[in-house]
């Protein structure tokens, strides 16, 4: 029997990792990576995995347009959304206002680092990103600091959910994980369609995991690997809700 | 009887205010015959607008204030191409900044400062608009936050009676294919036909429009708040 295809987008939380970086992983860590959530979806089902860490929400959309567009090689246009139609996606929502998209990039997940730009002298890319670590500052101060930063950022989350709302259409289903933030219910609750759901619980990110895990592989210890892993192929399967409070917690 | 009420957001093509009074504009026609709160200003972005648009309706949900008897009506300007930056000292300065960004010498319009004057008041920031046009604005003019901005008014629509939705630059329907069609509700419509800018406009005119396309708008906008008809821009009268 074919396999499902599943498509996963978004940052370190849902990477897969593909070799053991010694210098990101606790001393009492097995180097085996193989109980990893992604690793075993991987196995399971059909995985297109274009998570890259460090990234924000409009990069991962665009892989995902770029995914799509791939697709534009079959035959026609009929066949072609015939196949979207059969494809699961997995879209761990990362960050707008804090990872940008800028084009001198030297890589995507540099993204994550331009805020710190404008707290300290970075060492790390420092010498790569001097000639824009003005740009950057002023970018936050002139874009961003201006405004009721919770505010802006509500209504940037709320425009991107119903973004992906729109999206999970076209696919068999969606997934969406908020990592950073839920969106907000003060502008009226996104519902959840029998194509789209967003997972119940907490942001990832205020699990309390990130506090003591945060170079694991995806933040997270193996029992909380064993228990995403479970809930993911429970929704793929049967439109289980996923929920990050049935996530271990460290404290 | 009570007016209704109407609140009108977006940019030039919304806005009422003119440096002579002309009566025959659709936003002031619509001022007469209903209870009117026009927030548009002339060279303004979606973000401006939207920002206008949520903290009214945080002021209206923090005192408990009715949003369900106000109709809206959104004009949908440019997102990246208009920027919201602190340092703007006149709203309608947004649409300047990409002309200035450049060595290009272009007349604004009557109703514009000389693109000369704007280097002069945003001298100090030039280096950054710049920029700015460099590394954001080429790079993401085919990307999603437009579309994303309709859907977020789509989101909200439920709010309040309903709200129009008329882009003025980007063509939605050239994003279904990938995006896929945006459905309208019973509180949701988004204008039909070609993009305000197209075909209709005149730029030195009251909301670029000519007199008989005034006419035009402001019975369809009508028609859409009495019977929710149709808001359709290919009735617009081309300007050849």
């Amino acid at each position: 029997m074919e396999k499902k295809k599943v498509w996963i987008f978004g940052d370190s939380y849902a990477i897969l990792e593909k070799f053991l970086n010694p210098d990101l992983i606790w001393n009492d860590t097995t180097c085996d990576l193989s109980y990893t959530w992604p690793r075993r979806l991987a196995e399971k089902y059909d995985v297109t995995n274009l998570a890259h860490s460090g990234t924000g929400i409009w990069w991962s959309i665009d892989q995902l347009k770029k995914q799509v567009k791939g697709l534009s090689s079959l035959p026609s246009k009929l066949f072609k959304s015939q196949q979207q139609k059969d494809i699961i996606v997995i879209f761990f929502a990362s960050e707008y206002v804090f990872r940008p998209h800028f084009t001198f990039f030297d890589d995507p997940m540099d993204s994550a680092l331009m805020k710190e730009f404008t707290r300290r002298d970075r060492k790390w890319k420092g010498s790569f990103y001097k000639q824009y670590v003005d740009f950057i500052k002023n970018f936050y101060e002139y874009n961003c600091e201006h405004q009721e930063i919770d505010d802006h950022q509500n209504i940037n989350y709320v425009s991107y959910y119903t973004f992906l709302r729109q999206l999970s259409n076209k696919f068999n289903k969606m997934l969406v994980v908020p990592i950073f933030s839920s969106p907000h219910k003060l502008f009226g609750k996104i519902e959840n369609t029998d194509k789209f759901m967003i997972a119940e619980g907490q942001p990832l990110w205020n699990h309390d995991e990130k506090n003591v895990n945060t170079y694991h592989p995806n933040h997270m210890r193996q029992e909380n690997h064993d228990i995403v892993y479970n809930m993911m192929v429970d929704w793929i399967e049967n439109n289980a809700v996923f929920d990050t409070k049935k996530l271990l917690k460290i404290s | 009887m009570e007016k209704k009420k109407v609140w009108i957001f977006g940019d030039s093509y919304a806005s009422p205010s003119w440096i002579t009074n002309v009566p025959h504009i659709w936003p002031l026609r619509l001022e007469k015959k209903y209870d009117v709160k026009n927030f548009a200003k002339g060279g303004t972005g979606i973000e401006w607008s939207i920002n206008t648009f949520f903290s009214e309706i945080k002021h209206y949900q923090t005192h408990n204030l009715d949003l369900s008897n106000i109709t809206v009506i959104f004009y949908v300007s440019e997102y990246l191409g208009r920027p919201n930056f602190h340092f703007i000292k006149n709203c309608h300065d947004q649409s300047n900044l990409k002309f200035i960004a450049n060595k290009r010498l272009i007349n604004l319009g009557a109703l514009s400062p000389s693109t000369e004057d704007l280097k002069k008041t945003y001298d100090e920031y030039l280096n950054f608009i710049k920029d700015y046009f460099l590394y954001i604005y080429k790079h993401d003019e085919s990307n999603p936050l437009f579309f994303s901005q309709i859907l977020l008014l789509k989101h909200v629509s439920g709010l309040f009676n309903k709200l129009l939705c008329v882009p003025v630059f980007s063509d939605i329907d050239a994003f279904n294919e990938f995006y896929g069609r945006i459905e309208n509700t019973d509180k949701f419509m988004i204008s039909k036909g070609n993009v305000m800018v197209n075909t209709n406009s005149l730029p030195d005119a009251p909301n670029h429009l000519s007199e008989i396309n005034h006419d035009i708008v402001y019975n369809m906008t009508v028609d859409w708040i009495e019977n929710n008809a149709v808001f359709d821009t290919r009735k617009l009268i081309k300007v050849s």
